[in-house]
């Protein structure tokens, strides 16, 4: 076994020496507080908490922090920002010279204020913006690194659901945020918004008058979504956390395959105090990230845009990216609508901008009991799948990442055809023609990768790894020489954990002549179809040359019997 | 799993350790001391950085101009940066320097308790609800579900008053035979002769300061003079022009947004939202993008003062689809 640590070296163990009695204050004043809550069980449980280190497992924690850097920076914006929509007139006084004297409402009036006239305030608004991207690209990042690890397996299918509510709540909240302003970008995107809910049948118009408190813009919109803002969603989101962290605390964190690490123990650092100090510093550091892009970035420039208009609207304008893949759906989509009996359907808003979110969250939420059912696993999973390991999976992810990234390229096609001088509407067809064609591609493209990947990790496990040197043996015959992988590399490909096909169905008939059920019921037809489709390997599982289909025993064995590897030996001498 | 473990300190409180790492400074003092001070000092740029940022505060008190804006910002900014940023490199540094680096192993237990339990907890709620009644007590049960259901009432009933009722105001706008075509940002009248071919402008029937924007959201619209002689008219519009002026509603019926760029050479309105694209002289109908039907035409004259006005009120309603819209 070696160490991975960077100039570490291994000792052998250290003579047993117990503790060292606690000081009696530190014991006197923890037994106070035991004897009143009992925490000294709690403490001893939970101060020696082994948490697995990995990088990836550090994206929800800069989600994390970046919430309450969100906190933090919000509230001080609310000492300042006045959600009002009556109209006031931007002083002849104020620092902004070009807005002097322009009517506006009350929220991009406070929204000038907090950046031009409170010190610091332009930067605690540049931070609270660069945290709400850093917040939802975090999630996502986290939520791939969940779903491509299959860490969403059994018994962790409720932190999912309530990641997917993360999501789309963080969505929600993004959006409310960057509508406060009442500046022109954003007032688009309210209009768009109130668009979106008037073409959903039936209840659309309805739902948009109660919602806005009347016609677009609605006198009463920006103070309800300022509750919504400051008070609903965050103290949902909150809620939220704390339940997906007490629930990762007491499932413990999934670990990768590795040395020692089985689906029955948790390897790594003890939560106190390193892994406490260490997330600590993680914490400072995020906050460092967005500090410095606020210095140095500009974000959300609102004065330069102007007061919302309705009549007016800026060409190119870009939602922030989490919104920017509606956008795109919605550029995309061709221009359907039906008329039926006096009423309107608006295919081409409700598809891309109701139809498509609501498939995908659905999607995701189902997807966890939807594999498990396919796969017929339903075991408990505490090891991390690598994504080559689980080609179907990966590729389907790939493939859904891959339209997202359509959608989201789409949201700037206008940006896109000017840049590159292309013609809008062969962006735009390309975009529609790259809706059909690219994520079949990239499933495809994705399962080989990962199975040609995964072939590579069985064949060197199994036959070594090529050294690069040559040596002629006795004989004279030339040979390169084969190293077996050290132990450690091999128990971190994880290939005992490898998707093998799916379990074999029923007979049709069994040994007494009885039919099957189960090979006649249409459903199980349906989950045998997605099973060949999604999870089944298109290559024989390797075996490690044992013929037992596990190779994490760790007999990478070379290639030559010992006899010749005593030649090589030698051999070695006349080649130097 | 024990036989795996290699070192384990008998006695100790903390969890076993499966692989003891020894770095350089583990074993050489002097190395630590020196790792040590490496820490301090990232804690004291931090503390440099936090009396840097009171400096930037008080030395620049008002912002009186964008500059002095900028220039607080960047200063702000930055000290603010090396604070949390010295923070956060010395307290990794410490973790990752001076704590120990050991990997330990702790057995994850199993979360479900024994069968047994299971079938004491599950005997627990059988035996509740038997205590409860409310299997053979139907009139409790019937009663407490009409109770409950009744009362989940109120709460939609009380937001009824978010908003009006939508009823036909999504249908009208404030444009009536004989409005005036005034100039949105002026409130003038526009008159024949003020726009030269090929421009346009936006229009709307009462000065804006007197709408209200619930009206002045939909009211927008477009007056464009064509090149002479190149509008098709649609059938039953052949007297909506006024002499190559045209009047289309300037909101998008894909999803509203103001309608603000004008191709002059093609006579294509493009929605910058979008990319929703009408063409003018066609009754702007729909050539690309996702708006599903043509802007609104509102029919214009000219009055005997040479003002443009309109004929009538639009004959449909303008902006975005909604299921109600025949």
């Amino acid at each position: 076994m070696t160490t991975m640590k960077p100039g570490g070296a291994r000792k052998p163990a250290a003579t047993p020496t117990g503790p060292k009695p606690a000081p009696k204050i530190l014991k006197k004043g923890l037994g106070e507080v035991d004897e009143r809550f009992g925490t000294a069980g709690f403490l001893k449980r939970n101060l020696n908490k082994v948490f697995p280190d990995h990088w990836s497992f550090m994206l929800g924690e800069i989600a994390l922090y970046s919430f309450v850097i969100l906190l933090l920076s919000g509230t001080f914006l609310t000492f300042f920002f006045r959600p009002g929509t009556n109209t006031v007139i931007y002083p002849t006084t104020g620092n902004y010279v070009p807005l002097r004297g322009l009517p506006m409402t009350e929220a991009f009036e406070s929204t000038l204020r907090i950046s031009f006239d409170v010190r610091g305030g332009l930067l605690i608004r540049q931070i609270h913006h660069w945290a709400a991207l850093l917040f939802m690209a975090a999630i996502v990042a986290h939520c791939c690194r969940i779903f491509f690890t299959g860490a969403f397996r059994k018994p962790r299918e409720t932190n999912w659901l309530i990641g997917v509510g993360l999501v789309t709540l963080g969505l929600l909240e993004g959006f409310a945020g960057y509508s406060l302003p009442d500046d022109l970008l954003s007032g688009t995107g309210l209009r768009i918004a109130y668009g979106i809910v008037e073409s959903i049948p039936i209840v659309g118009t309805y739902l948009g008058s109660f919602v806005f408190g009347g016609q677009f813009p609605g006198p009463d919109f920006i103070p309800r979504l300022f509750t919504i803002h400051i008070l609903l969603v965050p103290g949902i989101l909150l809620s939220l956390i704390t339940a997906h962290m007490i629930i990762m605390w007491h499932q413990k964190h999934t670990q990768w395959p590795g040395e020692h690490r089985t689906n029955d123990n948790v390897v790594g650092a003890p939560f106190y105090p390193a892994f406490m100090a260490k997330t600590g510093g993680f914490f400072f550091a995020t906050f460092a990230v967005t500090a410095g892009l606020s210095a140095l970035v500009q974000i959300n420039p609102v004065w330069l845009y102007g007061p919302y208009n309705p009549a007016q609207v800026g060409a190119g304008s870009q939602p922030d990216f989490y919104i920017g893949w509606l956008e795109g759906t919605l550029r995309m989509m061709p221009n359907l609508e039906t008329h039926v009996d006096g009423h309107t359907i608006s295919w081409n808003v409700l598809i891309p901008a109701v139809v498509i979110p609501g498939i995908l969250f659905t999607a995701m939420a189902v997807y966890p009991f939807l594999e498990a059912w396919v796969t017929r696993d339903y075991a408990i999973h505490n090891i991390c799948d690598r994504p080559r390991n689980r080609p179907g999976r990966t590729a389907l992810g790939v493939a859904v990442l891959t339209e997202l990234g359509v959608f989201l390229l789409a949201g700037g096609n206008d940006v896109l055809s000017e840049k590159y001088d292309i013609s809008l509407y062969a962006t735009t067809w390309t975009f529609r023609a790259a809706f059909f064609i690219l994520p079949p591609l990239a499933f495809m493209a994705t399962r080989r990768i990962c199975l040609g990947l995964q072939y590579r990790d069985a064949h060197s496990a199994q036959h070594g790894y090529e050294t690069g040197r040559i040596v002629m043996l006795a004989n004279g015959e030339f040979i390169e020489v084969e190293a077996a992988l050290p132990e450690d590399v091999v128990a971190r490909m994880g290939l005992e954990y490898r998707q093998g096909p799916p379990p074999a169905l029923e007979p049709p008939v069994d040994e007494h002549g009885v039919r099957s059920k189960s090979r006649h019921n249409p459903l199980e037809k349906v989950r045998g179809r997605i099973g060949a489709f999604l999870y089944e390997p298109d290559v024989e599982p390797l075996t490690n040359g044992h013929g037992d289909g596990h190779a994490s025993n760790g007999h990478a064995d070379g290639e030559l019997p010992a006899a010749e590897q005593t030649e090589l030996t030698s051999g070695q001498g006349h080649t130097d | 799993m024990s036989d795996q473990v290699e070192l384990h300190d008998e006695g100790s409180v903390r969890p076993p350790i499966i692989e003891r790492v020894v770095r350089p400074q583990d074993a050489d003092p002097k190395k630590a001391d020196w790792a040590e001070r490496k820490i301090a000092f990232m804690f004291l740029v931090s503390a440099a950085g936090t009396i840097g940022f009171i400096a930037a505060y008080i030395a620049i008190p008002s912002l009186s101009t964008t500059k002095d804006v900028r220039w607080s910002n960047f200063w702000l900014g930055i000290s603010l940066t090396v604070s949390l940023a010295g923070l956060a490199a010395g307290i990794i540094a410490w973790v990752r320097w001076i704590m120990p680096a050991h990997e330990v192993v702790q057995e994850r237990h199993t979360l479900a308790a024994s069968d047994a339990d299971l079938e004491i907890a599950s005997q627990i709620i059988v035996v509740g609800v038997e205590e409860t009644g409310i299997a053979r007590r139907s009139l409790i049960k019937r009663s407490l579900g009409l109770a409950l259901g009744l009362f989940a009432l109120p709460g939609v009933l009380l937001l009824r008053d978010l908003g009006p009722l939508p009823r036909k105001t999504l249908d009208t706008t404030l444009w009536k035979a004989n409005s005036p075509l005034l100039n949105a940002e002026t409130g003038d009248p526009v008159k024949l002769g003020d726009l030269e071919i090929g421009s346009f402008t936006t229009v709307v029937p009462v000065p804006v300061e007197q709408m209200s924007e619930e009206d002045y959201a939909k009211t927008p619209v477009l007056l464009i003079r064509l090149e002479p002689g190149i509008n098709k008219p649609a059938p039953g519009r052949e007297n909506w022009a006024y002499q190559d002026h045209v009047a289309y509603s300037k909101i998008c019926t894909h999803v509203g947004c103001p309608i603000g760029l004008y191709q002059k050479q093609s006579h294509k309105l493009l929605c910058p939202c979008h990319q929703s694209t009408f063409d003018v002289p066609k009754a702007c109908k729909v050539v690309f993008g996702p708006a599903a039907r043509a802007l609104p035409q509102l029919p214009i004259t000219v009055n005997a003062d040479g003002e443009f006005i309109a004929t009538a009120p639009f004959d449909q309603p303008v902006g975005p689809s909604f299921f109600e819209r025949s």
